[in-house]
């Protein structure tokens, strides 16, 4: 009989355990991923340095228990480079060998003392469980580089796009960086803001109709046969797009991080985008704002002296009679040049700020009339009349600012309509309001889906932006001016025959009669 | 004609505008001079007596309004015309307040100009003292002047 005279298990494997981490980590970093045949190849090396090192340990007589240490040791080796099945099928090779050279009767696989029996289990056990030990150690070292490996590759992808200017930052460069970074044989971007897919790579499998689709699904996929993952990119609820990669080395657990990476990126480069946005129009209104009052200044000023000048022509009494009327007619355009200088600057500074009425007793028509009598004066061959049932109809209101909103109203229905139709003011009382109808025939039909854009700042009609000036801004700022006073401003009509007639709806209190203290 | 012993001061500092007016406002019987700006406004008002000064406010170096304010110190019976493109409420209580008499803003038409012209001289008392003979008689006669 021979006796154990070998470590027990609890010793094999304290044994074990006292190998350096560094000499675990450099034999079991899995770089050198062993090919099928390299495999195979260290089993069989493993395999026969068992029965090499045990037939020399029976000819040079030497002691069981280092024979068994030595097979050990190759049992290890060989699980650090073999899964689990060909470690322990060397095991057993080991096993065999040791009860062939070392336990009675030698040269024979029988086994002739039941002690020696409990010596070959005992061995087989501890070759088998530090052959387990050592593949789960081997397992868990190969998931602990993966993980590095994806820790640093996401470290890079996020370095490059943190470095990168916020506009230079796009779905092209989300899809480029992780082209670059990751092992994946393509990548592909749907970006929702462009409905445009960006494309890095060669994908074999439709990879950009399967990200196109998951973004009308609404849906994230996955294909393990085709090896494409696919997910939605959102921010919070509102998807901004979908990223697929196909080929993504241990896409399992490296596609979440990456898709909410390039959610971020994208949502980032999206808010810098909006607040560039936001800060170039408020930039654009301080030049605006600028130049207009530059421009007040500059077109004010020869005005005046003109007007200066040519007074002083017609007061040097000088002139012959027809010197005197030219000089008239110079006064008289030069002052209307004036007057629309200074009525489009004072739109502009509407446009701009917030509309202040100062609020007094007003009585409409007569504000109306005034109105209608300059057009009148101006536009002698126009026919404007003015219709009211009461001549006094009070209703609170800055006096100047429903000038300059009736004015535009009317302005326009001349603006807009054959030179030799009519264009009617109307001015009723209904309930708690007073009603101003500015109406024009023979003018532009205006379509349905324009009757509301033709309020926004800067909108003008399709069928008239090319055929009459404007800026856009009448309109706009004539509802901003009602608006402030707590009333409305529609399109009432627009017929196909050119009948245009717009409201303006002002509210007038039960005791407006007299006099109106109202503050708005 | 009854304003021609009337005196006016322009000052602004664009010589166009301050040229057309010397002219237009001489045709109208007015003797006239001109300031290109409030240093020189100032200067002459403290030489010489002036019964207008038609005042401009966007003006480099001291602006119309504190002119405004040294003007009425240095001349107190002079009236001061403000003549600017400046239209918010707020420029016009500014120099009311600082002593101006009234406010005209640019473009003008001659016309209105001469009328607030003369309603600054009727409130000044500079158009009735031209027009008016005193007749002076002791220390009446040098109240009344």
């Amino acid at each position: 009989m021979m006796n154990w005279i070998g470590p027990s298990l609890h010793e094999c494997v304290k044994l074990l355990s006292r190998i350096p981490p560094a000499i675990i980590k450099v034999n079991l970093v899995p770089t050198r991923t062993l090919s099928f045949g390299r495999k195979y190849s260290r089993a069989a090396v493993s395999g026969l340095a068992i029965v090499g090192v045990t037939f020399s340990g029976y000819k040079l007589h030497l002691n069981a228990a280092t024979a068994v240490l030595l097979c050990l040791l190759i049992v290890v080796w060989q699980s650090l480079g073999n899964g689990f099945a060909l470690s322990a099928i060397v095991s057993l090779v080991g096993a065999a060998c040791l009860d062939f050279f070392f336990l009675p009767p030698l040269l024979s696989l029988r086994i002739a003392d039941p002690f020696n029996i409990l010596t070959f289990v005992v061995f087989l056990a501890v070759a088998l469980v530090i052959t387990h030990l050592v593949s789960r150690v081997r397992a868990e070292a190969e998931r602990t580089v993966r993980r590095n490996t994806n820790l640093e590759q996401l470290h890079e992808a996020s370095r490059r796009l943190l470095l990168a200017r916020p506009d230079r930052i796009s779905a092209a460069l989300l899809v480029q960086t992780f082209g670059d970074v990751f092992t994946a044989s393509a990548v592909c971007l749907f970006d929702a803001e462009t409905a445009e897919i960006y494309s890095h790579g060669t994908p074999r499998c439709d990879l950009a109709e399967r990200t196109r689709q998951a973004y009308f699904h609404n849906a994230d996929s996955d294909d393990l046969v085709a090896g494409v993952v696919v997910r939605c990119l959102r921010a919070g609820s509102a998807l901004r797009g979908v990223i697929g990669f196909e080929g993504l080395r241990d896409s399992d657990r490296i596609v979440g991080p990456l898709s909410v990476l390039a959610a971020a990126a994208m949502e980032q480069a999206r808010s810098f985008r909006k607040s560039s946005d936001e800060a170039a129009a408020t930039q654009a209104e301080v030049f605006r704002t600028a130049i207009l009052d530059a421009l007040a200044h500059e077109f004010k000023t020869p005005l005046a002296t003109i007007l200066a000048v040519v007074g002083g022509l017609r007061e040097s009494e000088r002139l012959e009679a027809e010197e005197l009327e030219m000089a008239g007619m110079i006064e008289s355009e030069t002052a209307r040049l004036s007057t629309l200088t200074a009525r489009l600057l004072q739109l502009a500074r509407l446009d701009s700020e917030e509309v202040r009425p100062r609020i007094r007793s007003t009585n409409i028509p007569a504000l109306v009339g005034r109105i209608a009598n300059r057009y009148a004066t101006q536009f002698s061959e126009r026919r404007i009349s003015v219709s009211c049932p009461s001549l006094c109809v009070k209703a609170p209101a800055d006096r100047e600012l429903l000038d300059l909103a009736i004015t535009q109203l009317i302005d326009n229905a001349l603006k807009y309509s054959i030179p030799d139709s009519a264009v009617t003011l109307q001015i009723t009382k209904e309930a708690e309001s007073v009603m101003i109808r500015v109406r024009n025939e023979e003018g532009n039909f205006i379509a349905p889906g324009e009757q509301e854009r033709i309020f926004e700042r800067f909108y003008r009609g399709t069928d008239v932006r090319k055929l009459i000036s404007g800026a856009g801004l009448g309109l706009y700022v004539a509802r901003k001016i009602v608006v402030a006073h707590g009333g409305s401003l529609l399109l009432d009509k627009s017929t196909s025959a050119g009948t245009v007639v717009f409201t303006v709806k002002l509210p007038m209190p039960t005791n407006e009669s007299d006099h109106v203290p109202i503050n708005i | 004609m009854s304003q021609s012993t009337s005196s006016i001061l322009v000052v602004d500092d664009d010589p166009t505008f301050r040229q057309g007016l010397r002219a237009s406002l001489k045709t109208s019987g007015y003797d006239v001079d001109v300031a290109r700006n409030a240093e020189q406004a100032l200067e002459y008002v403290r030489q010489r007596p002036v019964d207008v000064v038609l005042l401009d406010i966007n003006m480099p170096g001291i602006g119309g309004v504190e002119a405004c304010r040294r003007i009425r110190a240095a001349a107190p019976l002079a009236g001061i015309l403000m003549l600017t493109v400046r239209d918010a409420e707020d420029d016009k209580v500014l120099a009311l307040e600082a002593g101006a008499d009234d406010y005209v803003t640019k473009p003008f038409r001659l016309r209105e100009l001469i009328a607030r012209l003369h309603a600054v001289l009727r409130r000044t008392g500079i158009e009735g003292r031209a027009q008016t003979p005193v007749l002076r008689a002791g220390k009446l006669g040098q109240l009344y002047s």
